[in-house]
């Protein structure tokens, strides 16, 4: 009887041991699988963050051009990605709000960039970029 | 003993995994990095187009979103090791390509991977002389 009971000890110690090493592996895998997809979204955060950023230095949302600015993304974006920028000010149009691009899907991961930009009728725009993955 | 072999084997195909996914991280890592310093810094020392010998790391910001023409043609006359050395990928390759906004080719240095290289390719955007440039950087091993 002494024996059953040490058998049975030793398949639950071997059974736990299994299951905390198998917990270990999968937070490996979980941990590192993370990590990837992590530059994959700073990749997504850069190119927003550029299209912004050469937008306002050639003065692109001084005279708040849907036209223009649209032309601008559709020229940068790469043809997987897409891009809804939203413009926030004190000005008359839409109310102070602007948005330019495409709409906000409800599945994909959305990455935001903001920025804060000064017309050259000194108006703050307060300016956020959504990019996502077609 | 079933649970020996059983635990062997799996840790086997799961540290292979982890390992390529450990060196696709570190792939992906560098190149992102190396593209931020080459396109968000003027590089070290900050006029080192004038002297190439002197590089200690190359970076092509004339003005934030803006890249220096002189920079660009210095940085893709410098030898592909001297590139490697500064940037410490010695063990890994690279090729960086500066395109127009339709994609056309206008400068690069370096070497592209052939199909069966793992490569990854970070991408930005800059002006240069205020035109639309594509900044690509692909390193792969």
């Amino acid at each position: 009887m002494a024996l059953n009971n040490k058998g049975i000890a030793l398949i639950l110690d071997v059974a736990l041991g299994t299951v905390v090493i198998m917990a270990g592996v999968a937070l490996s895998v979980f941990f590192i699988s993370e990590s990837g997809s992590h530059v994959a979204d700073y990749q997504l955060a850069r190119i927003g963050a550029d299209i912004l950023g050469m937008l306002d230095a050639q003065q692109g949302f001084d005279n708040l051009d849907h036209a223009a600015i649209e032309q601008k993304i559709a020229e940068l974006l790469p043809a997987h990605l897409d891009m809804l920028v939203r413009i926030e000010g004190d000005f008359e149009e839409g109310d102070g709000i602007i948005e330019v691009g495409g709409n906000l899907p409800s599945t994909a991961s959305i990455i935001p960039v903001r920025r804060v930009a000064l017309t050259s009728d000194d108006v703050y725009l307060k300016i956020t970029a959504y990019v996502w993955l077609r | 003993m079933f649970v020996m072999l059983f635990l062997l084997s799996f840790w086997n195909i799961v540290s292979t995994r982890l390992n390529s996914a450990a060196a696709s991280g570190e792939l992906e890592l560098q190149a992102a990095q190396i593209t931020d310093i080459l396109v968000s810094s003027r590089g070290f020392p900050e006029a080192w187009e004038n002297d190439s010998a002197s590089v200690i790391i190359p970076g092509l910001m004339f003005n934030p979103h803006n890249l220096e023409q002189q920079k660009v043609d210095a940085f893709v006359a410098l030898n592909y090791s001297v590139i490697k050395h500064a940037f410490n990928i010695e063990r890994f390759d690279f090729r960086f390509d500066v395109r127009d906004a339709n994609g056309n080719l206008l400068s690069g240095v370096g070497v592209y991977p052939s199909t069966d290289d793992e490569a990854i390719v970070f991408q930005r955007f800059a002006l240069i002389n205020n035109q639309t440039r594509q900044v690509l950087f692909t390193l792969w091993h």
